[in-house]
């Protein structure tokens, strides 16, 4: 089992990054082989809408989104996480997501196991957590669960399909105690939710 | 009296671009000065998020974003248009909005009194994407008219059997002219 983090912050070691670290190292405790990568590392153009991926099911821009893709299909589950910027996710979160236009019709991502994280320093957290949702259920893909048993306490400390925090210091969020619960909690049920899935 | 357009849309002959000369050329009738910058056509890259530049005179990135956010904060009316892309405006425009923040963290302001918004969609997302520039347009400038069109169209060119929509981007030129009067 294996799970992607891609971080989309421009920030090294910022508090998005912790977040998904911090799923990503709950993941593997429970079983799953992760990797962890930031997109910023990697030159991706935005889609040039010339739609001929319809009928080659390949983008024609060959820049780093191409090993982008591959990561993105060798994966059982895969976390996405983002500063908040405008209301919305960066832009360099966006341009791998419009990018990911290749993959939709064939619904590729499909039934692949998917997990949210958003940091924002005051607002505009829930519209960029519904903007990574609706990523997510545009390729058919399958937020992530608490699925097997918890306590109520646990269950307090879970956000469904993700984490949203607030922070602005470079790694402060690491302190705070429910962001770092909801990330565990992703972390786990992301794994939980992959076994079910594999069950069948 | 001069009117920007912005272009979120990679497609030079797409529907979201035929709206905009649409608009700008009805403008151009009436008497203003238009000018159009298709995003896609220039190097506008995302912002690096270093959080500094409240402290720097200009911003560290040498790429087209300096000219044309100045374009953008000298016009009197300005018109922000884009495709739907995953419920939201293409990642073009995403990285020209996140540039803005240079301009935040010297509180400047944006000249313009009148926004024209268009959005076109292939089949939903345009609600989202509204309220993200809305948003976006709140917190950028200090006193504005807001004018929208929006609708649906998918194939490049389709909207050009849209009477509808584009009688909507002509009154929308008309607008701002005659906002701005």
């Amino acid at each position: 089992m294996k799970i992607l983090g891609v971080v989309c912050s421009p920030r090294k070691k910022g508090n998005t990054e912790v977040l998904v670290k911090e799923v990503l190292d709950s993941a593997h405790k429970h079983g799953a082989e992760v990797e962890m990568i930031n997109i910023c590392d990697y030159a991706i153009a935005p889609c040039d809408g010339c739609e001929s991926c319809e009928s080659t099911g390949k983008c024609k821009i060959e820049d780093d989104m191409q090993g982008v893709y591959a990561k993105l299909l060798e994966h059982d589950g895969i976390v996405v996480g983002s500063p908040v910027y405008y209301w919305g996710v960066t832009a360099q979160a966006k341009a791998m997501i419009d990018r990911t236009f290749v993959f939709r019709k064939e619904r590729r991502l499909r039934n692949k196991v998917a997990g949210a994280v958003v940091v924002a320093r005051d607002t505009g957290s829930s519209a960029a957590f519904s903007q990574l949702s609706d990523f997510f259920n545009l390729h058919r893909m399958i937020p992530a669960r608490s699925i097997g048993p918890r306590t109520v306490e646990e269950l307090a400390r879970e956000r469904g399909g993700g984490v949203i925090a607030y922070a602005d210091k470079r790694g402060e969020v690491s302190e705070n105690k429910k962001a770092m619960a909801e990330a565990k909690s992703l972390g786990k049920a992301m794994v939980e939710t992959i076994q079910i899935l594999r069950r069948g | 009296m001069k009117i920007s357009a912005i272009v979120g849309s990679p497609r030079l002959k797409g529907n979201t671009n035929y709206l905009v000369d649409v608009a700008l050329r009805e403008a151009k009738n009436l008497g203003a000065k238009t000018e159009k910058v298709i995003l896609s056509q220039y190097e506008v890259n995302p912002c690096q998020g270093h959080d500094n530049c409240g402290s720097l005179d200009v911003c560290v990135q040498k790429d087209d974003t300096g000219w044309i956010l100045e374009k953008f904060c000298e016009a009197d009316g300005v018109i922000i248009a884009t495709p739907v892309y995953y419920y939201n405006v293409s990642a073009q425009l995403k990285a020209f909005i996140d540039r803005n923040y240079f301009l935040y963290m010297h509180d400047k302001k944006p000249q313009a009194k009148v926004v024209g918004l268009i959005v076109i969609a292939e089949s939903s997302g345009i609600e989202d994407t509204l309220h993200a520039l809305n948003q976006f347009l709140d917190e950028t400038f200090a006193k504005k008219k807001v004018f929208t069109v929006s609708g649906y169209a998918g194939r490049c060119g389709d909207v050009m059997n849209n009477d509808k929509l584009v009688q909507d981007a002509k009154d929308l030129g008309r607008q701002i002219v005659e906002a701005l009067r």
